[in-house]
């Protein structure tokens, strides 16, 4: 019982350890600065985000939206492998089927190259990707793209798995 | 400064048991103490040396140094005045900014000597890093600082050590008010550029600033350094996703691709109204930047397919596409005389470096081996190209000539990213990434020496060298 009870008293000190070593590399609270002032006629709309327009769990539209695969790319390549036609194509046939639903394609890349280059190739990957779904017979009116090059990366890290799995096309669906 | 690494040995149970020890809940205990401890002091000791051993990052060469002497500067103040936390307090003094300052321009060998107490025939004298100067001092800076009524007053003269001529005879009116939070600070940095410029005829850059931006859970925010690291300061709390802030040569607005609105726009950020203005919100409008007089700015959108470049005044307007072709345009950068732009472009097959002229006539090729080139920023002194090359599968950075030669590599550690110039064409500020984190770095492209400029748990990248004080804001005295 007792033996118990210091086992406990250790796994118990050492959460509270490692809850520690975790604080203590965040900057003191005393070094935050606090953010600037921006004008008031300025100051940045709240726009909706177009994904947060979600159906309600459980609807058809909300399973057809679970449909809607991401598509993925080869470093620095915007080209749609086979593997990614073959998701465009079960994408395309969610969209066909459900005519109500939209989709806001993000272009986005890994971390490696450069911000502004990332921009602009992300920015390819998403069109790629409308094209492709235009030519299938989707109306370009329900498709719109937005880049965001390698700033808001899906997995974080610095390794092939990591890099992979940013390098896509994400489909945020609006019904 | 190597990292600290406190290791700790820990004895295991199977040679426990082989010195006839039995591992009891007391035993265990005590191994599963000193195991937390260890994890504990390790995590300690990494927090407390974010300094990385940078031995073998670089390419190192030796290069000339002016020998110069800094004397202690005679300070006159009240005691009252003494303890002003605006200028020069705590410790702190004017002659140590300078030394600093000096040493940052990697164009002196400084020796610190008490007033009055340099003596040319003696002992030849060993720098502040504890080197030995071999060739004769050519100058000497003696300094005062005192207060006259309200306004405290630096006098500084540099002295020709092999004519006794005095070349510089500096006073300054430091003044409370103005938009410096530390117009001492300030004042010793113009000074210091001064010294610079009379003793190595290229201007320093002291008194500048860099712009970068800071990644944190909201968002990445536009920040703003002086060139020494102090002086850190938020300027945006957008909450948002910025890319690419370029500065305007007057150091009054910076451009920047912001996210705020939903899609990427296109925006110039007054620093003292702190008002946005809108330069376009073309599709996805990307790597402003504006001419060296100010009165044109070029970028890259995708407003018909692909990302091409284009130049617009200053204000966005009447913007006219300069390239035409079915690929990737982008990361545009002038030519100091505003004639010519270097560019990234994968038109043939991978990024690599472009130049044209501001007309979009005289399209050439600049590189042409390595898997990736991107990125180039002209130098502002001149005809050399700093920009990131992937060699090895790493992104290092190398300068190559306008005419196609001279091509040097810059660095052998990889991870660096955005080079830019300082308005001395000799520095390069750059993100560098060390152990997943990216901070800004300043290397002297001529020596190899490297400093960390920033040294936060968060990534700060995307770096913009302000054009020299002088050239920008009115003269204090």
């Amino acid at each position: 019982m007792r033996t118990r009870t210091l086992y406990m008293g250790m796994i118990a000190a050492l959460i509270v350890v490692v809850g520690l070593v975790g604080c203590s590399k965040k900057p003191p609270p005393g070094e935050i600065i606090p953010p600037p002032e921006v004008t008031p006629s300025e100051m940045p709309q709240t726009e909706r985000v177009p994904g947060d327009e979600t159906a309600p769990p459980g609807s058809a539209a909300e399973d057809a939206a679970l449909q809607i695969e991401d598509v993925f790319y080869e470093f620095d390549k915007y080209a749609l492998t086979a593997r990614a036609r073959d998701t465009l194509t079960r994408d395309a046939d969610v969209l066909l089927a459900n005519p109500g639903m939209r989709l806001l394609i993000e272009g986005h890349c890994d971390e490696r190259g450069t911000r502004e280059y990332n921009l602009a190739l992300a920015d390819r990957r998403a069109r790629a990707s409308r094209d492709f779904l235009v030519a299938y017979g989707i109306d370009a009116s329900r498709l719109e793209t937005i880049s965001y090059g390698e700033e808001r990366p899906f997995v974080l890290g610095s390794t092939e798995s990591a890099w992979s799995k940013n390098r896509r096309a994400h489909f945020v669906v609006r019904q | 400064m190597k990292p600290i690494v406190h290791r700790f040995s820990i004895r295991e149970p199977e040679q426990a048991r082989a010195h006839g020890l039995r591992a009891g809940p007391f035993t265990v205990a005590l191994l599963f103490w000193a195991g937390v401890l260890t994890v504990a002091l390790l995590f300690c000791a990494d927090a407390a040396a974010p300094e990385i051993d940078l031995h073998g990052t670089v390419v190192k060469r030796t290069l000339y140094r002016v020998p110069i002497v800094v004397e202690d500067f005679a300070i006159e103040a009240s005691p009252g005045e003494r303890n002003d936390p605006l200028f020069f307090s705590g410790g702190e003094r004017p002659e140590d900014l300078l030394v600093q300052d000096l040493r940052f321009s990697d164009a002196f060998q400084v020796v610190r000597r008490r007033q009055g107490s340099f003596d040319p025939a003696g002992e030849p004298p060993r720098d502040i890093d504890g080197a030995l100067v071999e060739q004769p001092i050519q100058a000497r800076v003696v300094g005062r600082m005192e207060w006259d009524d309200e306004r405290l007053r630096l006098k500084a003269e540099l002295i020709d050590q092999g004519t006794g001529n005095r070349i510089l005879d500096r006073e300054v009116a430091i003044n409370r008010e103005g938009e410096l939070a530390r117009p001492d600070r300030w004042a010793i940095h113009r000074l210091s550029d001064e010294i610079t410029r009379y003793l190595t005829g290229t201007p320093g850059c002291a008194a500048t600033r860099i712009a970068f931006l800071r990644e944190s859970r909201s968002g990445k925010e536009l920040f703003l350094v002086d060139w020494d690291g102090y002086e850190e300061q938020a300027v945006t709390g957008l909450g948002t996703i910025l890319v690419s802030p370029a500065w305007h040569p007057s150091g009054e607005r910076i451009a920047f691709t912001s996210y705020h609105r939903g899609a990427p726009v296109l925006v110039a950020l007054d620093l003292e109204s702190r008002r946005l203005a809108t330069l376009s919100t073309a599709p996805t409008p990307a790597a402003a930047v504006y001419s060296p007089n100010g009165k044109r700015v070029a970028f890259s959108t995708t407003a018909e397919g692909d990302a091409e470049l284009y130049v617009a005044r200053a204000d966005g307007s009447h913007a006219r596409r300069l390239t035409f072709h079915p690929d990737i345009d982008t990361a545009p950068c002038w030519s100091p005389s505003g004639e010519r732009l270097v560019f990234t472009s994968d038109r043939c097959g991978r990024p690599q470096l472009f130049l044209i002229d501001a007309d979009g006539s005289n399209l050439q090729q600049l590189t042409f081996s390595g898997e990736w080139n991107d990125s180039p920023d002209w130098s502002p002194a001149g005809s050399r190209i700093v920009h990131v090359c992937q060699i090895g599968g790493r992104f290092e950075l190398a300068l190559i000539d306008v005419q196609g030669f001279g091509w040097r590599r810059l660095t052998v550690g990889g991870g660096c990213e955005n080079p830019r110039w300082a308005p001395d064409g000799r520095h390069v500020v750059f993100a560098l990434t060390q152990a997943g984190v990216r901070n800004l770095w300043i290397l002297d492209a001529d020596s190899g020496n490297l400093r960390q400029l920033t040294a936060s748990p968060d990534h700060s990248y995307n770096p913009g060298w302000s054009r020299p004080a002088r050239e920008r804001i009115r003269a204090s005295g």
